[in-house]
């Protein structure tokens, strides 16, 4: 268990941290993810062992959040949205176009921008952030082409229930509807939702081609996840931390490639077959003004403080 | 089922009551507060606007506030799903004995419960609801409630019955007896 | 602390008499403590696990079931079955299953139903000259339609549990409560045939047309729920909303719900969602232990050891679930065994939903064995019948659901016609 983790560093047992986070073993964030951090870990040799609990297997997100915070979880893969839940501004990560692609992201990670709000939320909840990395960006389906915002008009479309998300379907011009992603398929299927939007490994995964006929490359917002760390990091020393960073900066590498793979192969599938229509020919640059300036007027100040810092790092 | 309960046993149980139609009432509170909310997010699909996000997380907080408001009453009024393999047991001392031993586990039990209520909602304010990003420690006070009625209604049901004999009434008595 | 320990001490306080939630929550606190997790960190995952969209069906069916019996829709439901069927020989027990079936598109747990419809059809049943043991059998097996045919609250906690659509689980279960109505009937043809004494009655077209106003706007509760499911209008959670505001609304305006009858609903529904809430709520933190003490792994190389046929793993669930049921309570049952079981069915490539109709009915069944059956207790009390000699009646009627089980678990993909015609 995490409580006795940090007694027993040093020499002798191994320090054991629990891994846990929602998804399946063969989607990217675990499969390039969390089994290569485990696996960078092992072959560091610091008396570090990570042992991974997949699937929401110790809880739901949320549950998991807590459990970070209060140490019954070491390790954690968490949307930043998710983490609003502990620290209102760092789900800014999840606004609307603030990354433009994934080397934005790392090059924010990297950078002294990212310090302030990563530094706040530890101080605040004593949860520590190692790094992030995006699952790919989120686009939207729908039984039309949605090219520009106007598109949007008229359309009730699937946001997840959380703020940052309905903060971005404000901004992008969309009116929100709240479906359970267990129900999604069925909702679109039967059209109590109009659309939705998710990267293309969920949208994948819950085979909506099936139920939709276009899929809009709008890429109006990275999937973030962020690798967390609770209380425990404070007891590893300074060799099982750097390990432990040195793993995650692997698998971020790993689950970067490894979700460009799968979307390209995805797309390219999509492309061959006619199960539905593939919009590259989106307007990215109206939806993003649009996004991005209603979002410098309703974001609250230090969640903008945090989006401008996100921006000031754009190529 | 037995004997009239003495005088002492007959105020301690109109107390109960009276708590038990407080208890009784937050669950219908949080089971009509569900009905609406759900009601409404089913009609929302229909009419024009934004839906509300929130319906959604309140109608779940209801559940939980429905579930742990009825925890003690449900002792009292019997109400708590067991196996009663053990009351068809011939000798009526020892179905005194088991039902005063389970009674004294559940009060146990119920007790190390409330030490965790009262820790979660010591540490849990700093973890905010998904959506309307209510402290999470204010979602345990009615928890809280529930295990502080289950620990002591369980701690007299089993002085109540090691005294007695197993006397049990049911919701419907509670509700008139302590309004009448 | 060693699961054994757990699975022993869990056992012992189940036997002694302590409620289900608090077998389950006792040990599994001792667990946390001695593992060190923080405090509160056991009663955070059994409060959240109450706190799921789908699981807000529970509260809401079961009061849909409430308001449907003080409404009086039961007896109308019988009287109206009883004109229909006056003609037939042995027409009471098709009345019953008749009902049965009829209620069960308002109510989603067989105790409810069992408990309604028994005291509106046994008496009737004893009165024309049948059997204590048929009567009995009967209206106690009938029961079980409730919570196959949708509404059904295990399918709603198994949805819960297994993350799946509760909408496609509810499509798979019509077919079977409806093979499960036919094939009671069947039993009732089988039964009537050797009892001379049960003579039919005359048909009365006056009666059927009066008895049918008291039945057309209750009846139109399914249209609305499982058509609004199926046809996609509502979610299960919300259409039970929906069938809660109907069943109300035609409770006030045939005059039938007084408001002592609407209250009693919502205080019943409250103690009883409470019951079956906290047992869900407590066997989750109990389902957490068994995550991190990697059991369902444990179980699926276990399972794999011994076959990799997907038809024996399902047989095995079912008599599983079988045994379980004997002894313990449906519900506790469904929220063990359905997160180690998922895993599982899933190496298997079982899809969950034939999964959920196989569990659901063979737990149920056990509602009608003793030494632990709701549904036998509820209706000997009601009938003041003893248990054996009830569960002796109930006997001939469980060969349909048994028969029923082992097809499923034969023919997967004839549970699954439904729902793809549907497209769900
Ligand atoms: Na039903
Ligand atoms: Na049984």
């Amino acid at each position: 268990s995490g409580d006795d983790a940090g007694a027993e560093g040093g020499d002798g047992a191994a320090i054991e941290l629990t891994l846990a986070h929602s998804y399946t073993e063969d989607q990217p964030q675990h499969r390039c993810g969390a089994q290569v951090i485990a696996d960078e870990v092992a072959a560091a040799d610091v008396g570090l062992d990570v042992e991974i609990f997949s699937s929401s297997q110790l809880g739901g997100d949320a549950d998991r959040i807590a459990s970070v915070a209060s140490g019954d979880i070491d390790i954690d893969i968490q949307g930043a949205s998710a983490l609003g839940a502990l620290y209102e501004p760092i789900s800014v990560l999840d606004a609307a176009y603030a990354f433009d692609d994934a080397e934005h992201l790392a090059a924010f990670m990297a950078s002294d921008e990212a310090k302030p709000v990563l530094e706040a939320f530890e101080e605040q909840t004593g949860v520590h952030v190692i790094d992030a990395w995006s699952a790919g960006a989120r686009q939207f389906t729908a039984n039309k082409a949605i090219r520009e915002p106007a598109d949007l008009e008229g359309l009730r479309v699937r946001f997840p229930g959380s703020p940052q998300f309905l903060i971005n379907a404000k901004a992008l011009g969309a009116a929100a509807t709240e479906v359970a992603y267990e129900e999604l398929y069925l909702a679109l299927q039967q059209g109590t939702a109009d659309g939705q939007e998710n990267p293309i490994t969920n949208i994948d995964s819950q085979n909506l081609a099936e139920v939709q006929d276009y899929l809009s490359l709008t890429s109006h917002q990275l999937n973030t996840n962020l690798l967390i760390v609770g209380p425990v990091w404070n007891e590893l020393n300074g060799e099982q931390q750097d390990a432990l960073s040195a793993a995650v900066e692997t698998a971020v590498a790993e689950v970067t490639s490894c979700v460009e793979e799968d979307e390209a192969a995805k797309l390219d599938e999509w492309r061959a077959g006619g199960e539905w229509e593939i919009v590259d020919d989106v307007d990215v640059d109206a939806f993003r003004e649009q996004a991005v300036a209603y979002l410098e007027e309703n974001l609250d100040d230090d969640s903008l403080e945090v989006f401008q810092a996100i921006r000031t790092t754009a190529n | 089922m037995t004997d009239a309960p003495p005088p002492r046993a007959r105020i301690l149980r109109r107390i109960a009551g009276a708590i038990g139609v407080v208890e009784i009432t937050i669950g219908v509170i949080a089971l009509l507060t569900i009905l609406v909310l759900v009601f409404i997010q089913a009609l929302q699909r229909y009419l024009p606007g934004d839906g509300i996000a929130w319906s959604g997380e309140i109608a779940k907080f209801s559940l939980i506030w429905l579930t742990f408001s009825a925890a003690g009453l449900l002792i009292t009024t019997r109400g708590h799903i067991a196996l009663e393999i053990m009351d068809s047991l011939p000798n009526p001392m020892a179905v005194r004995i088991v039902q005063t031993f389970a009674l004294v586990c559940v009060a146990v039990i119920g007790f190390g419960l409330t030490m965790e209520a009262i820790a979660l909602i010591e540490t849990q304010g700093i973890v905010k609801s998904p959506v309307l990003r209510i402290p999470m420690s204010w979602i345990y006070i009615p928890v809280l409630i529930g295990m502080v009625s289950t620990t002591i209604r369980s701690a007299i049901a089993a002085v109540d019955i090691a005294w007695h004999g197993p006397v049990l009434a049911d919701v419907e008595d509670t509700i008139e007896g302590a309004s009448a | 602390m060693s699961l054994a320990l757990l699975g022993i001490a869990i056992a012992v306080l189940l036997v002694l008499r302590v409620p289900v939630a608090f077998a389950f929550l006792g040990p599994s606190l001792a667990y946390m403590i001695i593992e060190g997790q923080s405090a509160g960190m056991a009663l955070r995952y059994v409060g959240n696990a109450a706190a799921s969209f789908p699981l807000l069906a529970v509260p809401l069916f079961i009061l849909l079931g409430a308001l449907a019996n003080h409404a009086g829709i039961a007896d109308r439901l019988f009287r109206f079955a009883m004109a229909v069927l006056a003609k037939v020989r042995g027409n009471l027990g098709y009345v019953a299953v008749g009902t049965s079936v009829g209620f069960s598109w308002m109510s989603g747990s067989a105790v409810a139903d069992a408990a309604a419809l028994g005291k509106v059809q046994i008496p009737a049943m004893l009165k024309a000259g049948y059997g204590r043991r048929f009567a009995t059998g009967v209206s106690a097996s009938s029961s079980l339609i409730a919570p196959v045919m949708p509404p059904s609250i295990p399918a709603v906690i198994f949805s819960g549990l297994a993350a799946v659509s509760t909408g496609a689980l509810f499509a798979a279960s019509v077919v079977p409560a409806i093979l499960m109505a036919a094939g009671l009937c069947i039993v009732v043809w089988v039964l009537v045939r050797r009892n001379p004494a049960i003579q039919a009655g005359r048909f009365d077209k006056a009666e059927v047309l009066a008895s049918l106003k008291g039945v057309v706007l209750p009846l139109f509760a399914p249209f609305i729920i499982l058509g609004g499911i199926l046809g996609g209008f509502f979610t299960p959670t919300e259409a039970a909303a929906v069938g809660v505001v109907y069943i109300l609304l035609v409770g006030i305006v045939q005059r039938s719900l007084s408001f002592k009858g609407f209250i009693r609903s919502l205080v019943e529904t409250v103690t009883t969602t409470a019951g079956i809430m906290l047992i869900v709520a407590s066997a989750s933190l109990l389902g957490y232990i068994l995550a991190k003490e990697r059991l369902p792994q444990m179980l699926t190389e276990f399972m794999f050891g011994i076959t990799s046929n997907p038809t024996v793993f399902l047989a095995l669930c079912v008599v599983l679930c079988l045994i379980l049921g004997t002894v313990i309570d449906a519900t506790a049952i469904l929220t063990l065994i359905v997160p180690i079981l998922m895993p599982i069915a899933l190496r298997y490539e079982v899809d969950p939903i034939v999964l959920g109709v196989i569990i659901i009915i063979s737990l149920m069944i056990g509602l009608l064995t003793p030494p632990v059956g709701t549904v036998l207790f509820v209706t000997a009390a009601i009938s003041k019948t003893r248990i054996g000699e009830v569960f002796r009646g109930c006997l001939p009627f469980i060969i349909p659901s048994l028969v029923i089980v082992i097809l499923a678990v034969l023919f997967p993909d004839a549970v699954l016609w439904l729902p793809e015609v549907l497209g769900l």
